[in-house]
């Protein structure tokens, strides 16, 4: 399997085992039977090939028989209290996916063959049936297309395969392959292959959490961040290609190119529309071979742009979105395959220098390194800070990932992105020391040296506090344990001691677990105002299952939620019929607080908005688009102006900048008088007063004329 | 890049259902091409062009999207900005038409609320496919106050009015804006917002063109 792998990945574009005539088998071994146990193959494609069968006579033969509505609508009747709605949504459904299916490789002749378009059409159509959530969405059609046409290629009648029988080869291993490529199964193979791509490209399809198809729900979230695939494209961007290229990373934000914009193709296509066909079908031997689980488009992503990079680095925002809208196909020798070798080279290498080495490789053009003097101060000063870090300057880069380690290392069970963003973060920090020591750029030698001091404090500081944090919740659990126990011997009221016990024993559980926020709340039981112990109600933010016996009054500042816990409780301990714990006293904090402070942990969830940097000021927020588009360009920031593309950029361009010499110009023509004085008025400038007001009014503008 | 100087440069967004015409709208405005078999939009699509109105070049940036209603992934980018859009049906499918109201609402929702919007019904070839009338969206859209024109991408008629008329309209509106905003330019009076010519096209404009 593994040189199988191997050879498909290299480059050799006609020699390698998918080149000559075997990929769909190659294929069906990198999606369908990783154990690469032949024997079991034939089980394999006999189950899936029966499922499909059966599925196919549930949910499509009743458009077969589309005449025939009786007999037609027998199955769905299970599913549907109306079989007649049921059946008119069906078909409606089967329409739309149909309408992108006649406009599917159009300079492709076999995919205007009927027969192949109902083939598509099928496996499409029960997807949707077993994936109601997502259902079809465009971009579907196109990896069915390319799987089915790399299938049907191979595929052979058993018929033929008789008369070579005599070749010599073992007749077990010869039947096995001609049941594989059995032609008559073609569409079946092609729905198993898509259902294992869609396993992980689904979730790139998935629209977020709106609602999909209710009208009520298109206008609830315009700020949603659901969407996995902007999820994707953001950490693409912010932490992938930051990695790699800080400077490349922060270019494209400040030109305002949103990743998902061209990602959002990119990835849902798996590159097809990006890449020649026959070069679009190495790069999928490759990626299927390296990671059935598609894990690594992510990083070819990376390594496109890092292929573009210096065009990118010149381009204002109209020609870096048309060059990633229209990706420039790479010629030979660096044929697109060579995308998936540079991305497993940036997985494994996910620091500056891996991003080099690949820019270097293509333009013998080494970017500039990352390090800046400025960084110091910054450093100190969001160290504390317990926010999660809003957005990922080069300068900011290094205390986000040691902030995101905290964070990440506290929360658990996150989704898949941010456990790798984890394992990437904490990479990257050895890999940058690593990085820094081989260093030879003397005259960085110095800056160096001072960062990766910094780095490597700041690891071990991060390990200190880990341990620090582990040993006090340890001790904590004991002592508790401990109090436990001795209330159990006190003759204490029953009821007080259930009581103490019920809660003293939720303390526990909540200080093993480290994950969960400990709150703190003194709590007073109504029936029991001479209760001796009266505190000690803690709530987990991230368990809901666990019941506090007591109620919460207040939410306690979780600031001082561990510190005030750990105080009270170790004084009951000591005396559990003394009077009720005054409000925690102004403790020093043994340590800093380790609350994750996202619910969500959102280590890729990044936002612009609410950010106290000052810096951020030179961002333009997203926020002010809701308020108005326009509002800008009549005379608002102008650091916002230069960042949108909406701008005049004549100023910038002409050399023209002084608003006060703009009326220089005849009003010439069939046009109004002051014209150009108009024109030069709504140009960028920064010497115009902030006009905030809503944009232009149209209904007025309306009457004037 | 490399070509241009502008005044300015206005982002417009093409809507409608899949299969209306926009992408072919986009590239016969942007490289006078038209594709009978062209491709789904998978994503954004998007394409520039400069047009001259008075003595100002404008450059217009106009962004294509998928048409299929739930491709929400990008909504917010893809409004991002925009001043302009063209609601885009096919005439010759009462659905495509009957779905513009719920267009407008997603503008409503998620474009600023002074875009600019022109109603444009396409494929205004297939005279004997016709399934809207003209009355009726000339109607629709006096009602909601939009501009209205009808287009057909493949034998050219009126694309080139359309962005003209819209690109236009945005100037118009911008620079009285600015005038209003009122300021530090001693050049004219402010409120003379009088109509600006339109290229040599605009002339038959009032014939089946604008209605509003």
């Amino acid at each position: 399997m593994r040189p199988l792998q191997e050879t498909s990945e290299s480059n050799s574009r006609t020699e390698g085992p998918c080149g000559v005539g075997l990929r769909s088998v190659c294929w069906r071994l990198f999606l369908l039977f990783p154990g690469f146990k032949p024997e079991a193959w034939s089980r394999t494609i006999r189950c899936e090939r029966a499922a499909f069968e059966e599925l196919k006579r549930v949910h499509v033969s009743p458009f077969e028989k589309a005449a025939d509505l009786s007999e037609g609508i027998d199955p769905l009747a299970e599913v549907a209290e109306n079989p007649w709605e049921q059946f008119r949504k069906d078909e409606s459904l089967r329409k739309e996916i149909f309408q992108d299916i006649e406009r599917c490789m159009p300079e492709n002749a076999y995919f205007r063959d009927p027969a192949i378009q109902n083939s598509i059409l099928n496996i499409l159509f029960i997807y949707c049936k077993l994936n109601a959530d997502v259902s079809y969405r465009q971009g579907m059609h196109e990896i069915v297309a390319i799987i089915l046409w790399v299938v049907a290629c191979d595929a052979i009648s058993p018929a033929a395969s008789v008369e070579e029988k005599e070749e010599g080869k073992p007749a077990a291993d010869e039947d096995i392959m001609v049941e594989c490529l059995d032609h008559r199964f073609t569409e079946h193979d092609t729905f198993s292959l898509f259902q294992v791509v869609m396993r992980s490209a689904k979730a790139w399809y998935e629209p977020g959490e709106e609602a999909p198809d209710s009208v009520g729900g298109r206008g609830r979230s315009e700020n949603r961040n659901g969407s996995p695939i902007v999820e994707k494209s953001k950490y693409i961007h912010e932490h992938l290609l930051m990695a790699v290229d800080p400077e490349l990373s922060e270019h494209l934000k400040a030109l305002d190119v949103l990743p998902q914009v061209f990602l959002i193709r990119w990835i849902r296509l798996l590159f097809g529309r990006e890449f020649p066909f026959e070069e679009l079908l190495e790069v999928w031997d490759a990626l299927f071979a390296e990671d059935p689980n598609l894990q690594l488009v992510d990083h070819v992503c990376v390594a496109m742009l890092l292929r573009v990079r210096w065009q990118l680095m010149g381009a204002d925002y109209s020609t870096a979105l048309t060059l990633v809208l229209r990706y420039p196909s790479p010629t030979a020798p660096d044929l697109p395959a060579t995308f998936v070798a540079d991305a497993i080279y940036i997985r494994d290498n996910p620091t500056f220098a891996g991003g080099k080495h690949i820019v270097v490789k293509y333009s013998n053009r080494a970017p500039t390194p990352p390090v800046r003097k400025q960084r110091a101060p910054k450093l100190s000063r969001k160290n504390s800070s317990l926010t999660p870090p809003t957005r990922f300057l080069q300068t900011g880069q290094l205390e986000s990932i040691v902030q995101d380690v905290t964070k990440n290392m506290l929360s658990q069970g996150e989704r898949w992105g941010v456990n790798r963003a984890v394992r990437d973060a904490v990479g990257d920090i050895k890999k940058n020391v690593q990085g820094f020591q081989n260093s030879q750029h003397q005259q960085w030698a110095a800056q160096e040296s001072a960062r990766e001091a910094e780095l490597v404090r700041r690891s071990r500081e991060l390990s200190k506090k880990l341990k620090a944090d582990d040993d006090r919740r340890k001790k904590l659990e004991k002592l508790l344990q401990l109090s436990i126990e001795e209330l159990g011997k006190d003759d204490l009221s029953t009821r007080q001691k259930k009581a103490s016990l019920m809660r003293l024993n939720h303390v526990r559980e909540c200080l093993s677990d480290g994950t969960k926020t400990v709150d703190y709340t003194p709590s007073i039981e109504p029936s029991s105002e001479a209760h001796p112990i009266t505190a000690s109600v803690l709530t987990t933010s991230s368990s809901p299952t666990a019941k506090p016996p007591l109620s919460r009054r207040a939410p306690p500042s979780p600031t001082s939620a561990t510190h005030t816990s750990t105080s009270t409780i170790s004084q009951q301990t000591q005396n559990p019929k003394s009077a009720p714990p005054s409000p925690p006293g102004p403790d020093p904090p043994p340590k800093p607080q380790k609350v994750p402070t996202s619910p969500q942990g959102g280590f890729v969830k990044t936002s612009f908005k609410n950010n106290s940097d000052p810096d951020f000021l030179t961002h333009r927020p997203r926020a002010s688009l809701a308020q108005s588009s326009f509002a800008w360009m009549l005379g608002d920031d102008p650091a916002a102006k230069t960042k949108t593309a909406f701008v005049s950029a004549s100023t910038r361009k002409s050399g023209n900048a002084n608003p006060n010499h703009g009326g220089g110009g005849s009003g010439g023509g069939g046009g109004v008088g002051g014209t150009d004085g108009v024109g030069d008025g709504v140009r960028v400038d920064a010497t115009w007063t902030p006009d905030v007001d809503e944009g232009f009014d149209l209904e007025r503008l309306k009457r004037k004329r | 890049m490399a070509n241009d100087e502008y005044d300015f440069l206005f982002k417009v967004v093409l809507i409608g259902d899949s299969g209306v015409g926009k992408s072919n709208l986009l590239s016969r405005f942007t490289r006078n091409e038209f594709n009978l078999d062209s491709k789904s939009t998978i994503g954004v699509e998007f394409a520039t062009r400069s047009i001259q109105v008075d003595t100002k070049t404008i450059k217009a940036q106009i962004w294509d999207t998928a048409g299929q209603e739930r491709y929400r992934a990008i909504t917010s980018a893809y409004y991002r900005g925009a001043v302009g859009a063209l609601l885009v049906y096919d005439i010759s499918k009462q659905i495509t038409y009957d779905n513009v109201t719920r267009w407008l609402k997603e503008l409503r929702d998620h474009a600023d609320n002074n875009i600019v919007i022109m109603l444009v019904g396409n494929k205004s070839d297939l005279r004997h496919l016709r399934a809207v009338p003209t009355e009726d969206a000339k109607n629709f859209a006096a009602e909601n106050h939009l501009s209205f024109i009808e287009t057909s991408a493949l034998d050219s008629t009126n694309v080139e009015l359309a962005f003209q008329t819209i690109l236009t309209e945005i100037y118009r509106i911008v620079s009285s804006k600015a005038l209003d905003g009122g300021d530090q330019h001693p050049v004219s009076q402010p409120g003379s917002s009088q109509p600006l010519h339109i290229t040599p096209t605009a002339e038959n404009s009032t014939k089946d063109g604008k209605c509003c």
